[in-house]
């Protein structure tokens, strides 16, 4: 399975990432169905509270208020955007699950109230502040986890980083 | 959870095409005469040996594993490059000699002395002769106190065994079947004292009395002596060593560097692994071991036809638990060690070991071994062969396993050698032949379903597969109930085989409770 990475999505990731510092934060993700297994990472939910040095509780309310708000904006097309799993961060550890990490996976993807075939944990971690280390993996009902193929959306030019930013990270 | 399972019907198809590709008809059993060529045999072919068989036991390898608290990859990489390291010379020893290297498990050495072909007493002075000289070129073999000399205990006996082929790719090596090979290796695992342990058979044919416990008399210097002047070996301790040293100079060991394998295990070619690429993770490990085998050969290898049965029971019923489980759990076979199949299984992902997914697995696939084990044994007999009288002793243990290849540049052998490992050993060889045990650190570790199955002594009589799968499901075990759950829907083929494509499904999904990572 391929999952895309739009870059906008990226930055935000690692701006949320330097804000938390060394609390675990995380949410929910909605993709998009391209073709054949592949999607498209559309949106993520950012849950900062919950979290702390080696753990995070991703909150039911916070994930389904922003999911219902994201089915909403894409018109209620559950077959091309939907729930697409979890996400997280690693800020003390390496950007892989953890055996709690996999345990609470598999309960999502075997829970018939999810009403999911698959989720993919996101697992993300800054290095040396403008750096994202990741990992995606792909949990199915009865089945191993495997690794997801990852591809990075290259920029468009309207989403160019502005010229003070670039500058700022160019000191970083 | 993953939904490993076994089947009927699926073993019954497996079982049945092995026993029709061994007509009893197509099966020749030969004598060994002169220069036979026992290293590549066909599966139909067997050989009558009469030979002195030598097994010998590094024991200082468990000190090795034991050296540090956890079990790490220090430890790990320190017993691997000593068993390398002692490899190569008994490689070389055995070559220089003209004995048959048969194999070589982990820390235990088993090669056959097959001439003179006409004189059994000069056979057993070479092979005393040989063991003498292995002793005192593992005393200087050793590199520092990290990689120590390697202390030697050697078990002798001679008779009459099967040779057959060991059926593994690149080149098939013989392995020997019967009384001689067997009672050798009880004498070199009969005890943690060194010296040269001969049976009384073996004792009887050099003029030597009998003696009352075979595991606690080793053979004397003078005895040794007499041995070393009627063999009069071609090579010296001091050559063997020399020529040891300076290939390692021309070819140096690569550090040995590990990685974990993303499950399941079945994925994992072995025969692509080295010293550099080695794999390292948490693991189950499991020796399923055919109960009364030697027996079995012992009473069969005189008639053409008893000999005909043999090699194809050992083929059917090897043949079978390798395939319960590599195609069925997932794991991966090691190798066969005679009449023994040792093999790994795991479950989660390359970095993290899903334990108790692994460990009830285990135990599922060890309840398969045993299903398809009795059902061999039910579709031998209905094809003319009776090994009713055989059973299968299983362990199994859990804790960190490497894997990796050792020994010299082109004839690299398999090893997976740990505390895990060794306890496996240890579990299995406490069990009769219709006994599981498991070891103490997977019990420790296992769900509460399993631990209750086994019950405090670790050890359950009759496991088979549908009393693992109802009495784990029954008290909630995960991995047995994603076992049932695929027996049930009727799936002949594992989940993973059969599991729904990358869609969305045309409903809103989500999260239904609050969730923790970590």
């Amino acid at each position: 399975m391929k999952l895309i990475l739009p870059a906008a999505l990226v930055e935000t990731l690692k701006q949320e990432l330097r804000r938390a510092g060394s609390r675990e934060i995380g949410g929910v993700m909605v993709g998009e169905y391209l073709c054949d297994q592949t999607f498209r990472l559309a949106d993520i939910s950012v849950q900062t509270s919950g979290g702390s040095r080696a753990h995070f509780e991703r909150d039911l309310e916070h994930s389904t208020s922003f999911l219902k708000e994201s089915f909403a904006r894409t018109g209620h097309d559950y077959s091309r955007f939907n729930y697409l799993g979890e996400w997280h961060s690693h800020p003390s550890f390496a950007a892989m699950p953890s055996g709690q990490d996999v345990a609470t996976m598999r309960e999502i993807v075997e829970d018939p109230k999810v009403g999911v075939h698959f989720a993919v944990l996101l697992i993300v971690r800054l290095v040396r502040r403008s750096d994202l280390e990741l990992s995606a993996t792909v949990f199915r009902p009865h089945a191993t986890p495997i690794n997801a193929e990852m591809e990075l959306e290259v920029f468009q030019q309207s989403q160019k980083e502005s010229l003070f930013q670039r500058l700022i990270d160019l000191f970083r | 959870m993953a939904g490993r399972n076994w089947n009927k019907e699926r073993a019954t198809k497996r079982i049945d095409a092995k026993i029709d590709g061994l007509p009893l008809k197509a099966i020749e059993i030969k004598e060994y005469v002169r220069d036979t060529d026992l290293s590549n045999l066909a599966n139909t072919v067997a050989y009558r040996v009469n030979g002195v068989h030598l097994y010998a036991d590094i024991l200082n390898v468990k000190d090795m594993l034991a050296v540090t608290d956890i079990e790490g990859e220090t430890c790990h990489k320190r017993t691997l490059r000593f068993l390398n390291l002692h490899y190569r010379a008994v490689h070389r020893i055995i070559g220089r000699v003209d004995a048959i290297l048969v194999d070589f498990h982990n820390q235990r050495l088993h090669s056959v002395v097959a001439k003179p072909y006409d004189n059994e007493a000069k056979r057993v002075h070479r092979a005393v002769a040989t063991a003498q000289l292995i002793i005192e070129v593992l005393a200087q073999t050793g590199e520092d106190a990290d990689h120590p000399a390697a202390k030697v205990r050697v078990g002798i006996d001679t008779g009459k065994a099967l040779a057959v082929n060991n059926g593994r790719r690149g080149h098939r090596e013989p392995l020997f079947l019967g009384e001689p090979a067997n009672y050798a290796a009880k004498r070199a695992g009969g005890g943690t004292a060194t010296g040269i342990y001969l049976t009384n058979k073996a004792r009887k044919a050099i003029g030597l009395s009998e003696v009352k416990d075979v595991d606690t008399t080793p053979l004397t210097t003078a005895e040794i002596q007499a041995s070393q002047k009627e063999a009069k070996l071609e090579v010296t301790a001091a050559e063997i060593v020399k020529e040891w040293q300076e290939d390692l100079k021309n070819n140096p060991i690569s550090a040995f560097e590990f990685s974990g394998h993303t499950p399941p295990y079945s994925t994992l070619d072995i025969e692509t692994l080295s010293a550099k690429n080695s794999r390292r993770q948490d693991a189950c490990t499991v020796y399923g071991d055919l109960d009364g085998f030697t027996k079995y050969v012992g009473n069969n290898i005189a008639t053409d036809a008893g000999a005909k049965h043999v090699v194809r029971a050992l083929h059917v019923l090897r043949a079978e638990l390798d395939a319960v489980l590599h195609e069925d759990f997932k794991g991966v076979k090691v190798r066969f060690i005679g009449d023994c199949v040792h093999g790994l299984l795991v479950e989660g992902t390359a970095q993290t070991t899903d334990v108790e997914e692994t460990i009830s697995n285990m135990t599922l696939c060890s309840g398969g071994m045993r299903s398809s084990f009795d059902l061999a044994l039910t579709r031998l007999k209905a094809n003319g062969t009776d090994a009713t009288s055989l059973g299968l002793a299983i362990g199994f243990d859990f804790g960190p396993m490497n894997i990796t290849r050792l020994g010299m540049k082109g004839e690299l052998i398999r090893c997976s050698v740990s505390r895990g490992v060794l306890a496996a050993e240890k579990e299995q060889s406490r069990c009769a032949g219709a006994e599981t045990a498991i070891g103490a650190n997977a019990y420790a570790k296992a769900s509460e379903p399993v631990r209750t199955i086994f019950g405090s002594g670790r050890k359950r009589s009759g496991l088979n597969y549908d009393s693992a799968v109802e009495e784990m499901s029954a008290k909630g075990d995960k991995a047995a109930k994603a076992a049932k759950a695929l027996s049930a829907s009727s799936l002949l083929q594992p989940a993973s085989a059969a599991a729904q494509p990358y869609r969305f499904p045309d409903r809103a999904a989500g999260p239904a409770k609050t969730d923790g990572f970590a």
